[in-house]
């Protein structure tokens, strides 16, 4: 994907330069790269906070067991998904965490969740700057983006003045539910067709 | 159903947090210097991933602002009469997998321009509930551990995200008749 990530960027970013300066509006370039920018690190500040606060709570959680706990209640699902992850690792009960809060649609928690996940299942990787298929399966669940609880999307509804804000709730977790299908028997054929991973960047 | 569901979200976050802390209080843990430790370790990664999110935000700021994006639907409109969908519908489709607040507001847009119970606003909100943002999600969870190849995984959000978005606009014509 190195090869792709650049070219998506160059696209996005070369186009959107081209097209500015044929409308006759380069003005908009530099005006648009400040904002975004400028939004860019007031996000990242405000994401740090939460960051920190969950990565300390969840060192408090993996020092008094929970995760290990958690990892055991899953491990008859989990340990299909993700073969080789060493018994009583507590890697499990992380991915469970990260993927309920993805499914109850808690933003603010996943990110650091998932994060934190992704530095743990990093460490058994060995290949480090190639995402592992322990790491491929977990991002194909987090990117099938199964949904139970959007209570942003229904929120937002109520306030567009819907009569019937939670009528998309039924639909959504089935559509969220076949898109996670999807990912994971996409993953699950790339995994199994590319397994000495060759090397497309 | 949806009462309760409603009733796990409020109260999931504050129940989480207590049954660290007294997990952490029987085990009789030092949790104040492990938090610390612990959030010490989040800042960090914070400051990693930052050069990855301006990357992003710039690069999706400048596809919008210059009207590529538009330029790009506008593209699509011959395709788009054929099989009767709106051009908003597509934008929010290319937008979603980009960024989240993005579509956020622009579903938010679709929602007071058509209503939120029309066809329109109910797929829009079909879309915006169940697609997930797979460059934002990629490039933080990649970036955070420094993995430069993410081999398929491109490939399985956008396929994932392009069968979610089908199911959408069936489902959303057909919970509106």
């Amino acid at each position: 994907m190195r090869i792709i990530i650049n070219q998506v960027w160059l696209f996005l970013v070369g186009v959107g330069i081209a097209v500015a300066a044929a409308k006759g509006q380069s003005h908009l370039i530099s005006e648009s790269i400040f904002a975004d920018c400028q939004k860019a690190i007031q996000f990242t500040i405000g994401l740090a906070g939460v960051i920190a606060f969950w990565s300390g709570m969840l060192k408090v959680a993996e020092a008094s067991g929970i995760t290990e706990t958690l990892a055991k209640w899953f491990e008859p699902i989990l340990a299909k998904l993700f073969p080789g992850i060493p018994k009583g690792n507590s890697l499990l009960g992380l991915i469970a965490l990260t993927l309920s809060s993805n499914m109850l649609g808690l933003g603010n928690v996943t990110t650091p969740l998932g994060i934190k996940t992704m530095q743990e299942l990093q460490k058994l990787n060995p290949e480090p700057t190639k995402a592992s298929n322990h790491i491929c399966t977990f991002l194909a669940l987090v990117l099938g983006g199964f949904s139970i609880l959007p209570s942003t999307l229904i929120a937002l509804r109520a306030q567009a003045g819907s009569k019937n804000a939670t009528l998309v709730l039924g639909p959504i977790i089935l559509i969220s539910l076949g898109g996670t299908i999807m990912a994971l028997l996409i993953n699950y054929l790339f995994l199994k067709f590319n397994r000495q991973g060759k090397r497309r960047s | 159903m949806i009462k309760i569901l409603m009733l796990i979200s409020q109260y999931a976050i504050p129940c989480v947090l207590l049954f660290f802390l007294g997990a952490a209080t029987f085990r009789k843990i030092p949790i104040y210097e492990i938090f610390i430790q612990g959030a010490l370790e989040g800042l960090k990664t914070t400051l990693r991933l930052t050069p990855y999110l301006l990357a992003i935000f710039v690069a999706i700021g400048l596809f919008r602002t210059s009207g590529a994006l538009a330029l790009l639907t506008t593209g699509f409109n011959p395709l788009l009469k054929i099989l009767h969908l709106s051009p908003d519908i597509l934008t929010l489709g290319l937008l979603k997998p980009l960024s989240g607040s993005a579509s956020l507001g622009y579903t938010a847009d679709l929602l007071s321009k058509y209503g939120p119970d029309s066809s329109l606003g109910l797929t829009a909100s079909l879309i915006q509930g169940s697609c997930e943002t797979t460059f934002y999600v990629l490039s933080l969870y990649l970036g955070a551990v420094g993995i430069k190849d993410g081999r398929h995984l491109l490939a399985v959000g956008l396929l994932a995200e392009l069968a979610s978005l089908i199911m959408a606009i069936i489902l959303g014509n057909l919970i509106h008749s």
